[in-house]
């Protein structure tokens, strides 16, 4: 089945933002096509590079880079949650005249469209942190 | 056209899982995940479902994770990959926050 994810939890902050990794896993395992992850909201923390973890934790940050890059997926954050949380590609820090770019190279930044057409090529699409 | 019913709230802390008993219709199932697990004992949930074709589910690491079981109830445990499946055999899916 075609299956997309949109992800409304930080990874620091709740549990959901692991669920819907573990679920991403388990779908590709066996063997279901991701369409689109749409991380939403404060689950644009999730496309930080900037974050570090301690040791003693899971970077689910790295862990996600890792499976999007592993597996080419379609890794999208909303564009307006994403520029106010700090969460900017290096177009967007250079157009707000920021410092810094701070979006993981895996994930694109695009708008709430990219949600709905994944709505429309999906079999089934999944919340998580709501 | 049947729909799975995902609570990921504690039943002490929001009304998610009042929502989703209030939506749940015949052929449904329900799946209780990360703090939703909480409401794994609860007698609103298991006289909700017993005797009738709605199914519930938690997940089994949540329920680790807080020492729950599903030990003298209607409740099936599930991994990760029967969360999908249970995802693939139901048209739709509500997410309760």
């Amino acid at each position: 089945m075609i299956i997309s994810l949109v992800i409304h939890a930080a990874p620091g902050t709740s549990q959901g933002a692991q669920t819907a990794l573990t679920f991403c896993q388990a779908a590709l395992d066996a063997g279901h096509q991701i369409y689109r992850l749409f991380f939403y909201e404060d689950g644009v923390h999730n496309a930080h590079a900037l974050a570090v973890w301690p040791q003693d934790e899971r970077d689910l940050n790295a862990a996600w880079a890792t499976l999007i890059r592993d597996h080419r997926l379609d890794a999208v954050v909303c564009v307006a949650s994403a520029l106010k949380r700090g969460v900017l590609n290096t177009d967007e820090a250079a157009r707000y005249e920021k410092n810094a770019a701070s979006l993981e190279p895996s994930f694109e930044i695009s708008g709430l469209g990219q949600w709905v057409d994944a709505c429309l090529h999906s079999d089934r699409v999944v919340s998580f942190g709501v | 056209m049947s729909t799975l019913h995902i609570v990921s709230k504690s039943p002490f802390r929001t009304d998610a899982l009042q929502r989703c008993l209030s939506l749940v219709a015949p052929g449904d199932s329900i799946i209780l995940i990360e703090d939703g697990v909480l409401a794994v004992n609860l007698s609103i949930l298991g006289e909700r479902i017993s005797g009738t074709d709605v199914s519930c589910f938690a997940l089994a690491g949540d329920l680790i994770a807080r020492s729950l079981t599903t030990a003298g109830t209607e409740i099936q445990q599930a991994d990760a990959a029967s969360f999908v499946a249970l995802v693939c055999e139901h048209r739709n899916s509500i997410s309760y926050g």
